[in-house]
């Protein structure tokens, strides 16, 4: 089934099978016939037929008004983009030194995110919040020594 | 061979590795009756935990969770109507109209002995075929490995999805993901843009925790969203020491059926791109036709319910064949098995039979324990798993989103592998809303770096003449072995229903 939306995904293709034609040839000649620069020309070659047939197929489902809508609504729109900023805020913290450290990242990220997924009592989510939490750092810090960052108060 | 596989057994049945084999059956029973996870989704989350363990108990953890999942998938399906996995979508067909008869405990008790009898049967088509099939590897120069990958790779992309040419291009695509980093041949370092994280290009796992983990959280909260859906509610089973007894005399005559599908589940598990849920549809099909009385299909016959669990199930052993001989993925989750053999440094192939083949004997052994652990395991634990799948979302979700991040972290302490794994998830979603299968992606992924080294090496012995490659017997045959492993899977996808996932993770 083609998309509207297919034409962003197109144009990904394209722009990396151009980028690819770009900076292949700046690859060192190592003496093979077909060095380091072999592969990603013939890959570009196949993306490019393909995103032009693609392209074709495209074009010719429009005119006939064939473009099929995806089903992403507004409510999970908001829902998801939420969803992925907790998860890039999380991460991104993850990686400074706060005084919160796993634990305390973690109780507000499960937290956050059980309201998100359905969570109608802030209680019981915070309770599942913190003891998933307290569990997985025991459980990767204490058990599988992984260094995660620890709290100021745990 | 006999005295390899008690060695195999009695290695599998010791201490730590047996606790790790059960505990990998009671997470997939429980993930894979949990509809939106799946047996991949298990294996994924426990991939970066199998770096630190000795390889016989990861290879057994992560056996343990696919045959569990594989199986637990059916429970829901049977018990609420709703498949906890794709591989368990035609059980849905027969199993629930069985619920609805009162014989759920029926269903569910021939289901668990049916799959457990096809998961022996695929694992015993694969010790018979495996050993031989890498004895014979062992005579492969790299244009034949190069004619292998590449033959895997492109049954894979072409087949994975309806849209022959968004299959392509996400297999292209995955190709592509894998030419960053320092190039195997030359060491020049391709597409880093001077970023040192970069130089190892991106990791298998992160990749394949984004693509199969994460993205299916995205799709979770959607399910949420748009049916309002906190929770699932299921039905109430009742005692099985009954409906046991029923099955046991049920299965007398399912006997033709067993050995229908097992062909049909080991065959399709041995061709790359197809995967358990192709198994199933076409176990369940060739039942139908077959059956004395096809119209009693769809309102609760043991023949088509046994069909494609049978199949599902044998899928596995089948799957292990050119996972284990050739390291070339049959679905998802042999993919993770490879993948988890990398990160303890060993390589599926011919050598690995040569070199550590107390542990090619050891998994062949574990997945012959898988099936009958899994049977015991799951008829005592029906009642459990159904008050686990009643636990609202917000249980379930984010902390499984949660391990993911920390999994990967935990691989190479690394907060990059993280952000790949993020940005796989977020490019995941999308494609795969957009109907770019995401199989081909990891698996064109995992295989091309093999495929691009044994071209080249083969073109430098060849002294860059690739013509040349085909004065070589076993690169023909492997060539015509191709083209008709081609021709069977496209005239065994016609039989399965439009709208079927192809190779979706399970």
């Amino acid at each position: 089934m083609l998309y509207r939306l297919d034409a962003v995904f197109l144009a990904v293709f394209l722009a990396v099978s151009g980028a690819i034609f770009w900076l292949a040839p700046g690859f060192p000649d190592t003496g093979e016939r077909f060095g380091p620069a072999f592969l990603p020309r013939v890959l570009a070659v196949l993306l490019l037929g393909f995103s032009v047939a693609l392209v074709v197929r495209w074009v010719s489902a429009a005119r006939r008004g064939r473009l099929a809508r995806a089903e992403i609504s507004t409510g999970l729109g908001s829902k998801a983009f939420l969803f992925g900023l907790a998860l890039a805020g999380y991460v991104t913290l993850l990686g400074r030194d706060t005084p919160l450290g796993f634990p305390g990242l973690t109780v507000l990220f499960l937290f956050g995110t059980g309201l998100l997924f359905g969570g109608r009592s802030p209680v019981r989510v915070g309770l599942m919040a913190v003891l998933t939490a307290l569990g997985l750092y025991l459980f990767f810090r204490t058990w599988l020594r992984v260094p995660l960052p620890p709290s100021a108060w745990f | 061979m006999i005295d390899a596989l008690l060695a195999g057994f009695a290695t599998v049945l010791q201490p730590p590795t047996i606790l790790f084999l059960v505990g990998g059956v009671v997470l997939g029973l429980v993930v894979g009756a949990l509809p939106g996870l799946t047996a991949t989704m298990g294996m994924i989350i426990l991939l970066p935990l199998t770096f630190g363990m000795a390889p016989i108990d990861a290879i057994q953890l992560l056996m343990g969770v696919f045959v569990g999942g594989i199986t637990g998938g059916s429970v829901t399906a049977i018990a609420i109507n709703i498949p906890g996995t794709p591989a368990s979508a035609p059980t849905v067909l027969d199993g629930y109209p069985l619920t609805k008869l009162g014989r759920a405990g029926e269903a569910i008790s021939v289901m668990y002995i049916t799959s457990m009898m096809g998961g022996v049967a695929g694992a015993l088509a694969c010790i018979a075929v495996a050993p031989a099939l890498a004895e014979f590897a062992l005579r492969f120069g790299p244009p034949e490995i190069f004619a292998l990958t590449a033959m895997g790779i492109s049954l894979v992309i072409s087949l994975s999805s309806e849209s022959v040419l968004k299959g392509l291009a996400a297999g292209i695509l995955g190709m592509i993901l894998s030419l960053v980093g320092v190039d195997p041949m030359s060491s020049y370092a391709r597409f880093t843009f001077g970023n040192v994280n970069l130089e190892g290009g991106f990791g298998y796992a992160p990749v394949i925790i984004g693509l199969f983990g994460l993205t299916e959280v995205f799709f979770a909260l959607e399910r949420f969203v748009r049916h309002g859906q906190g929770a699932f509610t299921p039905q109430k089973i009742g005692g099985l020491g009954g409906p046991l007894r029923a099955a046991l005399h049920d299965i007398r005559f399912l006997w033709p059926t067993f050995f229908r599908s097992s062909a049909v589940g080991i065959i399709i598990g041995a061709l790359p791109g197809l995967g358990a849920d192709i198994a199933a549809w076409l176990g369940y099909d060739l039942e139908k036709r077959f059956a004395k009385h096809p119209e009693e299909f769809g309102k609760g016959s043991l023949q088509g319910m046994t069909g494609c669990e049978v199949a599902n199930n044998s899928e596995a052993g089948g799957a292990l064949i050119p996972a284990l001989t050739f390291g070339i993925p049959g679905d998802p989750q042999t993919a993770i098995i490879i993948a988890a053999l990398m990160l303890q440094g060993l390589r599926p192939g011919p050598l690995l039979f040569a070199q550590h083949g107390d542990l090619v004997w050891a998994t062949f052994a574990g997945l012959i324990v898988c099936q009958l652990v899994t049977l015991l395991l799951g008829l005592v634990s029906v009642h459990a798993i159904m008050r686990i799948i009643s636990q609202p979302f917000y249980v379930l979700y984010p902390p499984i989103a949660v391990f993911c991040v920390v999994g990967t972290f935990a691989i190479g302490n690394s907060l990059f592998d993280v952000w790949v794994m993020l940005l796989a998830a977020v490019g995941g979603y999308f494609l795969k809303k957009f109907d770019y299968p995401l199989v081909p992606i990891v698996l064109a992924f995992l295989l091309t770096p093999m495929a691009e080294s044994e071209l080249r090496r083969g073109l430098v012995l060849h002294r860059g003449s690739f013509l040349a490659f085909f004065g070589r017997p076993l690169f023909d045959l492997i060539l015509l072995l191709s083209i008709l492993a081609f021709a069977m899977s496209v005239w065994m996808l016609r039989k399965v229903p439009m709208g079927t996932s192809r190779v979706e993770t399970e």
